[in-house]
């Protein structure tokens, strides 16, 4: 592990995955969509529009499985100073604003046929669209700095505090009532969906979370080109 | 196919599904169009810095 904390070795060793990752993104979105039209089921109390779970739930997950990596990374940089913690943090941020958005833009266009309105201010949307603000606020901040380092320092403090925002937008539909669902697939206890339904939805994550990696290794590899460019044009001036 | 027609003809709920997927579909390859442009320009400008420093 230590090897790939190298970023010149990182990129090397992502290189390699890239291609792989694309290639399961790819494969796993066409399964993931056959098994999502044609061998899933319309919901006895939903209709047809239980379909846009096996968009939205994948998107709510990686929402905040990539604000998780944000914020370890932002733990690592903050006491170990590692600069490709700040890569992976900044590299992070961009996507889980699409992803966010994805899912509450998803979960407004469910939420109309099924609540009869396209937003209410329940926990579970409000606390989420705080999310979106906290990846926006991340992005704003570590590009506010000439000096990329101090940038990068307040990012990380924004991501720590705004940590306590994960269990909340988890637990939310437990502790207040809501108008959104509860959880439908827990670690602790077996699905209280169909399988026919799972599938999809596995199918999905797969190819969302692959569709990430390759995302993420891109973005990383710009950040790496970007200060390997600033240290060029630095030596020159010196 | 049986459950794809039967969602082909739910006039009421197809637009919201169809519309889901979309936005989700663009949006995504939206960002990895992005970064991919970003990193060949990158790509493009450091090995033309890296070879007038050679």
């Amino acid at each position: 592990m230590i090897k790939f904390a190298n970023p010149s070795n990182f990129q090397k060793f992502s290189d390699r995955i890239f291609p792989f990752s694309n290639l399961v993104t790819v494969t796993f979105f066409v399964i993931g969509l056959y098994f999502s039209f044609f061998k899933s089921p319309p919901d006895y109390l939903q209709g047809e529009t239980v379909r846009i779970m096996y968009i939205h739930v994948p998107c709510a997950w990686l929402s905040l499985m990539i604000y998780s990596i944000m914020a370890i990374c932002s733990f690592i940089s903050i006491v170990f100073k590692h600069t490709l913690a700040d890569i992976i943090s900044r590299s992070c941020a961009p996507i889980g604003v699409c992803f966010t958005l994805a899912t509450l833009v998803t979960g407004s266009i469910w939420g109309k046929p099924t609540w009869g309105t396209w937003w209410v201010w329940d926990a579970r949307l409000t606390s989420e669209l705080i999310l979106l603000f906290i990846y926006i606020g991340h992005i704003l901040i570590s590009n506010a700095y000439d000096n990329k380092k101090k940038g990068d320092k307040y990012a990380s403090i924004l991501t720590l505090i705004g940590i306590i925002n994960l269990p909340i937008i988890k637990w939310s539909v437990d502790w207040w009532n809501t108008l959104h669902q509860t959880a439908s697939i827990s670690k602790f206890s077996s699905p209280t969906i169909d399988e026919s339904m799972i599938l999809p939805l596995v199918f999905m994550s797969i190819s969302l979370t692959s569709f990430f990696i390759s995302s993420i290794l891109l973005r990383i590899k710009g950040e790496i080109l970007i200060r390997k460019i600033e240290i060029i044009k630095l030596n020159k001036i010196i | 196919m049986q459950y794809f027609n039967a969602f082909l003809e739910s006039t009421n709920h197809l637009p919201y599904v169809v519309s889901s997927y979309t936005i989700v579909f663009f949006l995504l390859i939206g960002i990895f169009t992005l970064s991919f442009k970003r990193v060949k320009k990158l790509e493009k400008s450091f090995n033309h810095l890296t070879k007038n420093e050679s």
